[in-house]
């Protein structure tokens, strides 16, 4: 059992990262986390990984993925059943998507919604040195994220 | 003769004068020395005059300090002739001596708990005090959990070193062993209400009901079977089985117990939980070192 009382997520070198979640969508609680390093005497932001958090799933934990579940929003309806995380669907002559995971509740983005997310993606960027996470990006292991969500209390219910 | 005359009378004069300055002149000298000389007298005599009295009041602070060593002194020789009376026919007094089980081995939080319930209480009787051991060994010794009930569970795709998916569950969970410290640091004062032989099943009991709630490494099973083992040889265990059942049935009069859950799942601190972590081996028992001389 992780005993994590202070606890602060650095990576090999000892770099200290941060977390932030960035909504997406608040309705559905799509939230995309930024993890990133500060440094403060060139005053710049590095960001290390990027994560998809819908409701209670982690659904993407990679840099590649994350920006693959961005393309198939982006592609919306042009998208096809090759896509890895939404489903198209129709309802009442209406496109929409259908997040495919194995949580009990169907989630589905219509088009705006879809629009406004890929929108704030590309704003969340902003301010921030996107290179490094190509370069040198922190991957998670399991124990690690636990212990970053509780730390951020994620894993709390809010009732 | 008149002008030579007149010369010499006038040096007569003159030096008569003189002589009478400096005649004068000296009167004055002595008589300021004389002042002097009495100036400095006085002066000498005053300070003369303190140095006495200070010289007086050491002697007596001295004297009050001396009287009281004294009484002291006094008071002491009359405390060790008593003793030695007391003694001479009630025998050398000690600090009073207890079988007690060894603590050092088991963590701070648990080590407390057992001063809590048997060192303050002097419950030392058998079998409940090897039973209690047997207890506090067992949640020692494992990491049992209790998963929150205000958790979310967040199911996580990672990608591991190989870049292969793979998912697991995170969430929040209680250590076991806090709760039960927290439990009974809230019910000890309620439980000392009851008779001796009851309080111990109660105190037995807390460790049962937070047992039940528990979980090792997400297998619930062995938690009943464990319990059972536990309770198997102890004499009380009816007792305490119906005890299980009134807290369960929330009986008003052991209401405090339920309570105290409630109360910890508020105050004690989470601990995150993923379901890849290894499960570590169960210890159930332990054996149990022999019990020591000790005071308390």
């Amino acid at each position: 059992m992780a005993h994590d009382q202070i606890f602060t997520l650095s990576d090999d070198f000892g770099i200290e990262l941060t977390i932030i979640p960035v909504a997406l969508n608040l309705d559905k609680e799509i939230y995309l986390l930024h993890i990133f390093e500060e440094d403060y005497s060139l005053k710049k932001k590095f960001i290390r990984n990027e994560l998809v958090l819908v409701a209670n799933q982690i659904l993407t934990s990679t840099f590649t993925d994350t920006v693959h579940f961005m393309e198939e929003l982006n592609l919306f309806d042009t998208g096809n059943n090759q896509n890895k995380y939404l489903d198209i669907t129709e309802y009442k002559s209406t496109k929409n998507l259908k997040l495919k995971h194995d949580g009990n509740e169907n989630i589905f983005i219509s088009k705006s919604e879809a629009k406004a997310m890929y929108k704030i993606f590309n704003l969340a960027f902003l301010g921030y040195s996107v290179a490094t996470v190509l370069e040198k990006e922190f991957r998670f292991a399991p124990q690690q994220l636990t212990q970053l969500l509780h730390n951020q209390s994620l894993l709390k219910k809010l009732t | 003769m008149s002008f030579f005359s007149t010369i010499i009378i006038i040096t007569a004069i003159f030096s008569l004068f003189i002589g009478y300055y400096f005649y004068i002149k000296y009167l004055e000298k002595i008589y300021l020395e004389q002042e002097e000389t009495k100036k400095h007298f006085v002066a000498q005599s005053i300070k003369q005059k303190q140095k006495e009295k200070f010289d007086k009041l050491q002697k007596l602070e001295k004297l009050k300090v001396l009287e009281q060593e004294k009484q002291i002194n006094l008071e002491h020789t009359k405390k060790m002739k008593e003793e030695k009376f007391e003694k001479s026919f009630l025998g050398e007094k000690e600090p009073v001596k207890y079988y007690l089980y060894n603590t050092d081995l088991l963590d701070y939080s648990i080590k407390n708990m057992y001063k809590e319930i048997v060192h303050k209480n002097l419950w030392i009787n058998e079998p409940f005090h090897t039973k209690l051991y047997e207890f506090l060994m067992l949640v020692n010794d494992n990491d049992f959990m209790i998963v929150d009930p205000h958790s979310k569970i967040i199911t996580m795709n990672t990608r591991d070193k190989y870049n292969k998916m793979q998912t697991s569950k995170a969430y929040q969970v209680y250590s076991t062993k806090d709760i039960i410290k927290h439990m009974i640091s809230y019910c000890i004062n309620e439980i000392k209400r009851f008779n001796k032989k009851d309080a111990q099943n109660l105190v037995i009991s807390i460790f049962i009901v937070a047992l039940k709630l528990s979980v090792h490494y997400l297998s619930r099973e062995v938690l009943q079977d464990i319990i059972d083992k536990m309770l198997k040889d102890y004499i009380h265990s009816p007792a305490i089985r119906n005890i299980i059942q009134m807290i369960e049935a929330k009986n008003e009069k052991i209401y405090f117990i339920q309570e105290s859950i409630y109360d910890a799942f508020s105050v004690v601190e989470t601990l995150p939980y993923n379901d890849r972590e290894i499960p570590k081996s169960l210890e159930i028992k332990r054996k149990i070192s022999p019990k020591v001389l000790q005071n308390i």
